[in-house]
């Protein structure tokens, strides 16, 4: 029980709310019963929870009834203007139900339309605008004749890669680029992933944001780059830099690499990204057989 | 008779400051409110009814004395006017009436 209850104040901001909000003549009054009604919470209730219900109070008296005539609302003497125009138009659009429908239907389905457009223009346009040498970096392809039709193809043999960085002295990066499925282990985190073996020049040519790590690290066969969220996937929010992870190739052939770098969040605009990056050396480990198979070294 | 405009809440807290007469200030009209019905009332609720009744003409109010209590704010007493009274006894008879309009069978057979 409280001896003397007048020691105990309500908390300041209510009041400070109510008289900017409410109509100056009904303050005092208002302020009053809200003083008492304190009071009255204090002889039943804990001081904490009087202040609460206080403050709760205060809050609810802010109805349209007691609240201050706004600038703002004085202003728009406008009102009944734009009331009479809603009124008209509805008035005009009712004389010819079918005719307002098709107009407004159609009006409104073109421009849904134009900025649907608009939305998918600027989503095709501002694809992978992101890569700083966009303009220099060009997709080898060649043409097949399949039954009298000639079909354009985005592999290349993978010979073609060293002969151009060696036989064209104006290209001056090569990157080759080749997926494998395999498992990757990180302590108990075991996945099934898909790999991407690309050259050092990757992250020069193809100019991904990376989040942490250098993108020259690539040149180094033993280093192992990361999207975002195969990073988040393996790793969690923590920078992973130097951390293990395992490669299996294939039975038996396995790889331990250390992480070196990971992407930034991808652009959502993108034609291609990766989740892991090894050296295209690799292949060799992954693929003995397939260096015997060409005849000479990649 | 007309349409009054006179919400149910608002009926209550009518009748209340009219039974309550020179008691009939914010706090005092929401002890008695609680006390009848039995539940919680906001100080918002109740200001908000006595505005809007006080303009539409039911009630007159005057600043009554300062208490200790009310941190030396004034209180407000507010007063039916002779329309409410007229508008309350008019709503009573109507009520009154369409009580007596339900037919008797109809409560005997629910009570079976």
């Amino acid at each position: 029980m409280i001896t003397q209850p007048n020691d105990i104040q309500p908390p300041e901001w209510p009041l400070r709310l109510l008289r900017f909000f409410l109509r100056k003549q009904y303050l005092e009054e208002i302020e009053g019963d809200m003083e008492e009604c304190f009071r009255d919470n204090l002889e039943q209730f804990s001081v904490a929870k009087a202040r609460r219900l206080y403050a709760w109070e205060a809050v609810k008296l802010l109805r349209p009834a007691l609240l201050k005539n706004f600038e703002v609302f004085r202003n728009l003497n406008q009102v009944a203007m734009f009331k009479n125009y809603f009124k008209i138009s509805m008035r005009n659009m009712m004389k010819s139900p079918l005719n307002a429908f098709i107009n407004v239907f159609g009006l409104s389905a073109a421009i849904g339309i134009c900025v649907f457009a608009f939305a998918f223009a600027r989503w095709t346009f501002g694809r992978d605008q992101f890569h700083e040498h966009k303009h220099e970096v060009f997709l080898a392809t060649f043409f097949a004749d399949r039954d009298g039709s000639v079909q354009q193809f985005g592999r290349t043999p993978r010979p073609l890669g060293e002969m151009l960085r060696h036989d064209f002295a104006h290209i001056k990066k090569v990157c080759r680029l080749d997926d494998r499925n395999v498992v990757v282990k990180h302590d108990d985190n075991v996945f099934h992933e898909r790999v991407r073996f690309v050259d050092p020049e990757f992250l020069d040519m193809f100019t991904f944001p990376l989040k942490w790590g250098t993108p020259g690290s690539l040149a180094d066969v033993n280093s192992i780059v990361l999207s975002e969220e195969a990073a988040i996937k393996y790793f969690g929010d923590t920078n992973p830099i130097g951390q293990n992870m395992v490669v299996i190739f294939g039975k038996e052939v396995n790889k331990a690499f250390k992480v070196t770098g990971v992407a930034a969040k991808f652009p959502e605009s993108r034609s291609f990204d990766f989740d892991f990056l090894v050296n295209f050396e690799n292949l060799k480990t992954a693929e003995p057989a397939m260096t015997c198979r060409i005849g000479k070294p990649l | 008779m007309k349409i009054t405009k006179l919400g149910e809440f608002e009926e209550l807290v009518l009748l209340t400051v009219a039974a309550l007469q020179q008691e009939a200030y914010g706090v005092e009209i929401k002890r008695e409110l609680e006390s009848r019905l039995g539940e919680k009332l906001s100080v918002g609720s109740i200001q908000s009814a006595l505005k809007r009744m006080e303009e539409k003409g039911f009630l007159t109010s005057e600043f009554g004395e300062a208490t200790a209590k009310r941190g030396g704010k004034r209180k407000r007493i507010y007063a039916t006017t002779s329309y409410a009274r007229k508008v309350l006894a008019e709503m009573r008879e109507v009520r009154a009436g369409l009580w007596e309009a339900i037919p008797q069978l109809s409560h005997d057979l629910k009570t079976i």
